[in-house]
């Protein structure tokens, strides 16, 4: 795992940023309790689900569809958001 | 100090700031009736807040059964209880119908009738025979999408018409020149470049400010950032003091839980495990309208008898109906309380609290979107230059409480109305006056001013406790004297500003920048709200107060203009409420009290 500079960091705070109030605090949970200390390829996925539609993301975040690659990260932002 | 900036120049008949649902429609219209648009956004078009809205749209297309625009007219005036401009009214419910058509033509997939018409639902207040008949079956959705279904659509289309969109862009003041809107500009947040449009209408569809208060349904973008470049500019914003609760949003989190869970027999208990409710409404209990239940809620936690370490919060309970009765009826409610407040439905109750929901209030302007101000006693006065739609703007057809599904009705019928008025305003190339040399001043000055802050404080401590002031003191239960208080928080809170740093001077992706914008932003709104509110003694729509209890026709069917100055000390004035219909085709509807 390697440090991520400031500049992308603050980039990927803005992306976190959604229509929805919902996937806001789900995507900054992650952002800020996990992503630094992640693995290149969960930091890409995490990207990967940024880039998605809202709907879609929805979907997954709140366990309504499932798929493999996203995982780890979503159960992690499960795990942050019930601590919250 | 002042830092250089990078200026980039551009020039378009016409510049729209955002690209939700309201600026869309606008981007789309104006370009494709040959206009050289440019669209501009902080968020990517489909992440904006439209997104969220998936219970549908309101048109009196009659295809369930008899309906009539002067029904949906009469409907949306009543809920506004009588504060809305009945020329706008009449406008917006009129000019319904072709206006979910042609999104239908632009491709949006309505859900459907078996006979292949589009399917209506019914929402709360929409009747038919102004009033007197049956509930109106007259929202129109695209399944649980019909926000996304709209903005992906809109988008597509713009494109489509050479629309451009600067997107990721966060706008931060308008181009003024002697009272006159010239252009706005913008920060891109990738290059930390400064953009400056030139055009000869700025439309403002910014969105609603729902981020003033600590609870709020809407997301994080949701700033109002259009309606404090307006203050800046020395422009009003009207009745702001209007701002719609929701009275269950997960405590904490935000996120709606529908009215469907009281519905299906969910009941409310304070700390002393009691259905208070049953104290407040007798007859309907739980069921009581939305405002009726946020204030008894409010009233419980005011006290003493909240839940929680803060004693801030009520409990919905569930738990009793069990799982087979919320996995069939409630689907998504189990998920959504498990997520978001880590509470398993069938064992414990989900912590709620009334919840921002929409800001009725917002930029004034007349039913083509042009942005109108009192001046020398004209209080119809267009400002040149400068337009606003959506929940940005107060046409007002909302008045002091919106209908559910009349937003998006709102959005995209004046984000039409904004391109047909441009259309006539503008002359497709017409050259640009060049701008007066101090033009620029008090935007550059803006920015370096928050750059330059020198002191201690958090940009997120401040939008805390701004947050939590707006929440206790300016929320659903409101007195004199609870306002009063709230009034001189908020000074304190104000003046914190001047101290907040923003320790990273570089301009690119610089986020904590942008947020410490937006603050400023929505601390201009929160006065204007919260002086607003103290300001009104009575009792309409969405703004209730304990010690004015009844509403006052006489004296306060009006509406509330606020100007901030740059301490952001409120002054109010007013305009009159528009009592006449556009055409003779209906009738004005006399004010009568608002029973349902
Ligand atoms: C949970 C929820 C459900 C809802 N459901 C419904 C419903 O079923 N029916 C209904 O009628 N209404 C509903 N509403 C209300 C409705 O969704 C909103 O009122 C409406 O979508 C607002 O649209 P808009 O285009 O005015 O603004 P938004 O969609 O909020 O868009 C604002 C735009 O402005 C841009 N912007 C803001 N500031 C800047 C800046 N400084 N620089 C550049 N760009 C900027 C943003 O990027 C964004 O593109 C709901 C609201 C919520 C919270």
């Amino acid at each position: 795992m390697s440090t991520v500079d400031k500049a992308t960091l603050s980039k990927l705070r803005w992306r976190c940023r959604r229509g929805m109030r919902e996937l806001d605090s789900a995507m900054l949970a992650y952002l800020e309790n996990h992503f630094e200390q992640a693995s290149e390829e969960e930091r890409a996925d995490f990207v990967a689900l940024q880039e998605m539609q809202d709907p879609e993301l929805y979907r997954l975040v709140s366990g309504k569809a499932k798929e493999a690659r996203y995982q780890t990260v979503l159960d992690k932002i499960t795990e942050s958001l019930g601590a919250a | 100090m002042t830092n250089a900036y990078k200026i980039i120049d551009h020039q378009y008949d016409v510049i729209v700031v955002g690209a939700g649902g309201a600026g869309l429609r606008a981007t789309l219209g104006m370009a494709a009736q040959g206009l050289s648009t440019a669209c501009v956004t902080k968020v990517f078009p489909t992440r904006s807040h439209t997104v969220a809205a998936q219970g549908g749209m309101s048109a009196a297309l009659g295809n369930m059964g008899e309906d009539h625009w002067t029904w949906h007219m009469y409907d949306t005036i009543k809920g506004s209880d009588w504060l809305g401009d009945q020329d706008c009214i009449e406008y917006m419910c009129r000019e319904a119908m072709p206006a979910v058509i042609e999104l239908e033509h632009f491709g949006v997939p309505f859900s459907r009738t078996d006979e292949g018409k589009i399917y209506q639902r019914p929402f709360g207040g929409m009747t038919t025979k102004f009033g007197e008949g049956p509930a109106a079956q007259r929202t129109c959705a695209a399944a649980d999408r019909t926000g996304h279904a709209i903005l992906h659509t809109l988008y597509q289309q713009s494109l489509k018409h050479k629309a451009e969109f600067f997107i990721e862009h966060f706008a931060t003041d308008l181009i003024m020149d002697d009272g006159v809107c010239r252009g706005v500009v913008s920060l891109d947040l990738a290059t930390g470049e400064l953009h400056r449009f030139r055009a000869h209408q700025v439309v403002l569809a910014t969105g609603g400010c729902g981020r003033t208060y600590f609870s709020a349904t809407s997301a994080h973008t949701c700033t109002g950032d259009g309606n404090a470049m307006v203050l800046r500019a020395g422009l009003p914003l009207q009745d702001m003091e209007f701002v719609q609760f929701h009275p269950t949003g997960i405590y904490g989190a935000g996120v709606l839980i529908t009215e469907g869970v009281r519905g299906e027999g969910g009941y409310l208990t304070n700390s002393d495990g009691e259905r208070f409710m049953e104290r407040y409404a007798p007859n309907a209990k739980d069921l009581a309208s939305r405002d009726v239940v946020s204030r008894s809620m409010t009233m419980e936690i005011n006290a003493g008898r909240g839940v929680g370490a803060d004693s801030d919060h009520i409990f919905l309970n569930l738990q009793h109906l069990g799982s087979d009765v919320i996995d069939k009826r409630l689907p998504g409610i189990s998920e959504s309380a498990k997520i978001f407040a880590g509470v398993d439905v069938n064992k414990d109750p989900i912590p709620v609290i009334p919840t921002v929901h929409y800001n009725m209030g917002g930029i004034p302007t007349n039913y083509h979107g042009e942005v109108v101000t009192l001046r020398d006693g004209d209080p119809d006065s267009v400002v040149p230059g400068l337009m606003a739609i959506g929940e940005a703007a107060c046409v007002s057809v909302h008045g002091a409480n919106r209908l559910g599904s009349n937003s998006l009705l709102d959005i995209v019928v004046f984000g039409r109305a904004a391109a047909i008025r441009a259309a006539e305003l503008v002359k497709p190339g017409a050259p640009h006056k060049p701008l007066g040399e101090s033009a620029m001043d008090p935007i550059l000055g803006h920015l370096d001013r928050v750059r330059d802050n020198k002191g201690e404080t958090r940009t997120a401590d401040v939008r805390d406790r701004m947050q939590r002031t707006m929440q206790k003191h300016a929320a659903v239960f409101r007195t004199g004297d609870s306002l009063s208080e709230g009034i001189d928080k908020m000074r304190g809170i104000v003046d914190e500003f001047e101290d907040v740093v923003v320790n990273d001077k570089n301009l690119i992706w610089n986020t904590d920048l942008v947020e410490t914008l937006e603050l400023e932003n929505l601390l201009a709104q929160a006065q204007t709200i919260i002086h607003g509110a103290h300001n009104r003694p009575e009792s309409r729509g969405a703004h209730a107060r304990d010690d004015f209890e009844e509403r006052d026709d006489e004296g306060w069917m009006k509406h509330t203009l606020a100007w901030t100055d740059e301490k952001a000390n409120v002054s109010i004035d007013y305009r009159p409420v528009h009592m006449y219909t556009l055409t003779d085709e209906c009738e004005v509807i006399p004010p009568k009290k608002r029973v349902y």
